[in-house]
């Protein structure tokens, strides 16, 4: 499937221009202040991104692993899985952005100087968030994760209402306090990594990087594994909206720019999760799988359960949705823990399934509450009669969300559950069972009354913007595909990635 | 050895500095305290460059007092200056200063405590600094958590930036000064970006509950004992 | 350290004169931290002989007694004089050893500390005055947080060298200092808090003003004049250069003279005199430099030494 002409682009060449291209756009967007310019430069440098990852998409399908630099960047499955999810979600956040910043700015909640700052913190934040899978050394991937945090922050303090600041306070705090845990773990990783009980410490640059430690993960010692991975779990779980340290999430998510809200919900928190994944693999490596295994179930279903009965007394939108974010990253690191090929695979197509389920639901709330003016769920009505198109979607993307079939997210549910229950974790497996039911009830619960009826106020019916319901379009279109059938490369791609966990 | 005079005589000055900085009800005075730390914070990383013989964590050293002694003081004198006094100065905490002060101790015991349960060997620099640094941390969030005021929040977030320093110093000798440069621009942008943020607070509260809950108003009120 | 036992005379020789010593010196050295002080204000300020005057003056004056007062207010003047004397029979200044040492015990100058303070605050309450109240009360509050600071302080030092006796104490310690144990840094810097405290010193005390807002230990000997006055002004000088006398010889005792040579034992006393005038400098600056507390923040401080002190003893035991 490797076209010839594709084959003479280095892989180097690929992954630098795609780092290289946000900070372009943001560079452009600095340069170019006009309104138009700028929303053109960010589509245009996120189209380019997408456009390049699918480029080295072929490759990883062919080669397994790319390691470039002397091993400075290390690419797997399972980082190119994170990377097109970043750039597939950014593409059509960034075309969503055009009507919905618009709308904003021309009702006069942004102005000028703000509208830019979106934009040239929209590519910052890609250019950080795409750092994150390809670092392979931990600590630069600390800084980058940490560097998504502060640029995530300051896109939320866009808005200069008071709740946005409070909420992006929360965030920025909780946040750096559950990073400065990851780094702890990870400097224990390190230490883990170059301690010899008999010889005194010396620092090696090299031992820091993943594949280094990955290699090591025999001769480290058991208790610091230990010590380093729970340190590794809260703190990268805080970043990921795993409860109990999801406190911030709600807020952040709800109080952000619409599209800014998708690409937390989509794409941030799986790369923080992305980031316990690797030291999943190197504990696994070392005192076997089932410590960190038990852990992970724990704070999955934890999550999954805060999160379910959370979101049963909602009565904001767009808190909903946060709160099913967390849910659903509860239900991916479960199936992490739950091992075995099939669960991992229900896992990662999970995760996959969520980040074009996830901002398709923001997309439709974000158009919802501009048209109704209000997030309150209780004052939205009849959505399908006043904006059909919108409606259908969010109708169909609710459905996915909750797990239904024909839809995607049914099938990344039902591998998982399966799995649970064909192996040990039966317990886990029932409970959990449980807590979707929960969520399936609160959530058909306001969304047929908010699709359905007649609306309370008189509001003029037609759509918003045309562009922002070509992306909805985009994703209602993948989750039905998806839903039906796993197309072959893409299914490549994730067998590769499970392969990664074989040892787990 | 010559060296474990002086590095205990360090890591206790390190620690009364912390405890003087957990008792300052004020912003203003908190600063000049915290100063104090990173100095000697400062000074502890040139000892350990000076025995490890590693010109990098020298450069670290210079760093660290340059920028967090000099710069990010100034910086947060300059954005907070026009915050009102009311938000500067702790009379409610969650957590009362004199018993956190308590609380200090006990944690400095229990990282200590801890210390001894990991195997060190002949390292002298980790055995006398990792538990100070562990201890940095704890109350780095013990003040985080027990101050009502957003301001003194961050109060907590540079001391436990402090013990995370030490951390990565004392166990590993000094991680590669990229990582450590990256660390620092994390931080100073993280500080720039919560002062702003504290500036626009500062118009209007001065303590995070969530957002559903309603605002009290803080009133200066004489403390009941 | 061939130390001659008390049975000597001339060991009983040198005791009184240190004893002497300390009493002769008392006043200079609360006149010269007053000059320091004027001096860092930019004022003039008193002569550093200043003291002995007032002193001189007040033993010539009459007695005012309130008629409300019982015997209480007229012995307790003796009472605290004679107990700081007995505290300043067998503190070390500049030998290591003193005949009286054999009862000297660290508990034992708590408590008589204690006793002083007690019947000053009796005294206070006694005139049934508005103000020996409030510095009563006040005084109290200060100081029943400071006794456990001082015990755990003092503790430390003695658990570090392994014995309550002052003597023995700082004969183990003119080889030691606070350099080797961090456990004595701590104490070290709980007892200069204490010290601070106890001397009242600004941020705690403010004596000279005579304000209803600023005094605590002047408050409570308001009513006292005369001779009973001098009495008691004499004590609290003999006080500060007790204290400040234990604070240098417990941590800093490089110089103290371990045998009775007069060569080692005038180097011992110039020595001492040093650092004591370094220190009253000290206090002095810090005075300037920092205002007197609130009230209810003072205790803020007194936890301080109280939380120094507690980490000296988890440093013990590592």
């Amino acid at each position: 499937m490797i076209n010839t002409t594709i084959k003479i682009l280095p892989e180097s060449f690929l992954v630098i221009s795609i780092i290289l291209t946000p900070i372009l756009g943001g560079i452009l967007v600095t340069i170019f202040k006009k309104k138009k310019l700028v929303e053109i430069i960010s589509v245009l440098s996120t189209t380019f991104v997408l456009f390049l990852t699918f480029l080295l998409l072929l490759f990883i399908i062919d080669f397994k692993k790319i390691t470039l630099f002397n091993e400075f960047f290390y690419l797997d499955s399972l980082s190119m899985i994170i990377l097109l999810l970043i750039s597939f979600v950014s593409f059509v956040s960034s075309i969503y952005s055009v009507n919905y910043m618009g709308k904003q700015y021309r009702d006069g909640i942004v102005d000028d100087k703000h509208l830019v700052r979106y934009y040239q913190g929209f590519n910052i934040f890609l250019f950080t968030m795409l750092l994150v899978p390809i670092i392979n050394n931990t600590g630069l991937m600390w800084v980058a994760i940490e560097a998504t945090t502060l640029v995530s922050v300051l896109l939320i303090m866009i808005y200069v209402k008071e709740d946005a600041i409070r909420s992006a306070w929360k965030y920025l705090i909780i946040a750096t306090v559950g990073l400065s845990f990851a780094l702890i773990g990870t400097v224990f990783f390190y230490y883990a990594n170059i301690h010899d009980p008999l010889l005194p410490v010396q620092p090696e640059e090299d031992k820091i990087n993943w594949t280094n430690m990955l290699e090591n993960s025999k001769s480290m010692d058991p208790m610091i594994v230990k010590v380093a991975f729970i340190f590794i779990i809260i703190g990268y779980g805080t970043k990921a909206g795993i409860a109990p340290m999801h406190t911030w999430l709600p807020d952040a998510h709800s109080e952000s720019p619409t599209p800014i809200s998708a690409m937390l919900s989509g794409v941030l928190l799986n790369c923080a999760l992305y980031g316990i994944l690797r030291f999943h693999l190197i504990s696994s490596g070392s005192i076997g799988a089932d410590f960190s295994d038990n852990l992970l179930i724990i704070f999955g279903l934890l999550s999954v359960g805060i999160a379910s009965f959370s979101i049963l007394f909602q009565t904001d939108m767009k808190r909903m949705l946060a709160y099913s974010s967390v849910e659903n990253i509860g239900i991916v690191t479960l199936a992490f823990g739950f091992g075995g090929l099939f669960a991992i695979y229900g896992a990662i197509l999970h995760m996959i399934n969520h980040a074009i389920v996830k901002p398709l639901m923001f997309f439709a709330s974000g158009k919802i509450s501009q048209k109704y003016e209000t997030k309150a769920m209780y004052k939205i009505k009849g959505i399908v009669t006043i904006m059909p198109i919108t409606g259908i979607m969010f109708l169909i993307g609710g459905l996915a969300i909750v797990g239904l079939p024909p839809f995607n997210i049914f099938l990344s549910k039902f591998m998982i559950l399966s799995s649970g229950f064909s192996s040990d974790h039966i317990l886990a497996s029932s409970v959990l069972i449980i807590f979707l039911a929960v969520i399936f009830i609160g959530f058909i619960r306001n969304l047929v009354m908010m699709s359905f009826g007649k609306p309370k106020t008189q509001i003029k019916s037609g759509e918003l913007g045309k562009l922002s319901i070509v992306s909805m379009v985009m994703l209602v279109a993948f989750i039905i595909i998806f839903g039906i059938y796993i197309p072959e490369p893409l299914d490549i791609l994730i067998s590769d990635a499970v392969n990664i966990f074989k040892q787990v | 050895m010559v060296y474990n005079n002086i590095l205990i005589f360090l890591s206790g000055t390190l620690l009364i500095t912390t405890v003087i900085l957990v008792i300052k009800r004020e912003f203003s005075e908190w600063i000049q305290a915290y100063k104090y730390q990173t100095i000697v914070l400062s000074i502890i990383t040139g000892v350990i460059g000076y025995i490890t013989n590693n010109w990098e964590i020298y450069l670290a050293a210079i760093t660290t007092f340059s920028l967090k002694v000099v710069i990010v003081p100034k910086i947060l004198v300059k954005v907070t200056e026009k915050i009102n006094y009311e938000f500067k100065n702790e009379t409610k905490p969650y957590i009362s200063i004199r018993m956190s002060l308590i609380v200090s101790t006990i944690l400095v015991a229990l990282s200590y405590f801890l210390t001894q349960q990991i195997q060190l060997g002949e390292d002298v620099i980790a055995r006398s600094f990792l538990p100070v640094s562990i201890s940095l941390l704890l109350i780095g969030l013990l003040v985080m958590i027990g101050r009502k005021i957003a301001l003194n929040q961050i109060v907590g977030l540079l001391i436990l930036e402090n013990g995370l320093f030490l951390f990565t110093l004392s166990l590993t000798h000094g991680i590669s000064l990229i990582i450590e440069i990256g660390i620092f621009i994390d931080i100073l942008v993280g500080i720039v970006i919560s002062s702003i943020l504290i500036h626009r607070i500062g118009y209007t509260f001065d303590n995070i509950d969530d957002i559903d809950q309603n605002r009290e108003s803080i009133e200066y009120t004489e403390e009941d004992d | 350290m061939p130390i001659e036992t008390s049975a000597s005379v001339s060991g009983v020789l040198i005791g009184i004169i240190q004893f002497l010593v300390i009493l002769v010196l008392a006043p200079l050295l609360t006149g010269i931290m007053r000059k320091i002080k004027a001096i860092t204000q930019k004022r003039t300020g008193s002569s550093i002989f200043q003291t002995y005057f007032d002193i001189h003056k007040l033993m010539r004056k009459d007695e005012v007694i309130s008629e409300e007062s019982s015997w209480i207010f007229r012995f307790s003047p003796w009472i605290i004089f004679s107990s700081t004397l007995v505290v300043a029979s067998f503190i070390p200044i500049f030998v290591v050893y003193s005949p009286f040492g054999l009862g000297g015990d660290i508990i034992l100058i708590i408590g008589l500390f204690g006793v002083s303070r007690f019947f000053l605050m009796l005294a206070g309450l006694d005139v049934s005055s508005a103000f020996g109240g409030i510095g009563v009360s006040r005084e109290m509050m200060i100081s029943s947080l400071i006794e456990p600071a001082l015990f755990l302080v003092l503790f430390i030092v003695a658990v570090t060298y392994g014995a309550t006796n002052i003597d023995t104490i700082v004969s183990h310690e003119v080889e030691s200092s606070i350099l080797i144990s961090a456990s004595l840094l701590f104490s070290f810097f709980g007892f200069f808090i204490i010290v601070m405290a106890e001397t009242g010193k600004i941020p705690f005390d403010n004596p000279a003003t005579h304000l209803e807002l600023t005094m605590v230990h002047e408050a409570m000997v308001l009513e006292f004049s005369g001779k009973s006055l001098a009495l008691i002004e004499l004590s609290q000088s003999i006080k500060q250069m007790l204290l400040m006398s234990l604070l240098i010889n417990l941590f800093i005792p490089w110089g103290l003279s371990t045998s009775f040579s007069i060569a080692e034992m005038i180097v011992g006393l110039l020595v001492f005199v040093l650092k004591v005038i370094s220190l009253g400098m000290l206090i002095a600056y810090i005075e300037t430099k920092v205002a007197k507390w609130r009230l209810f923040r003072i205790p803020d401080l007194i936890f301080l030494s109280l939380a120094s002190g507690l980490m000296g003893i988890i440093f013990l035991f590592i």
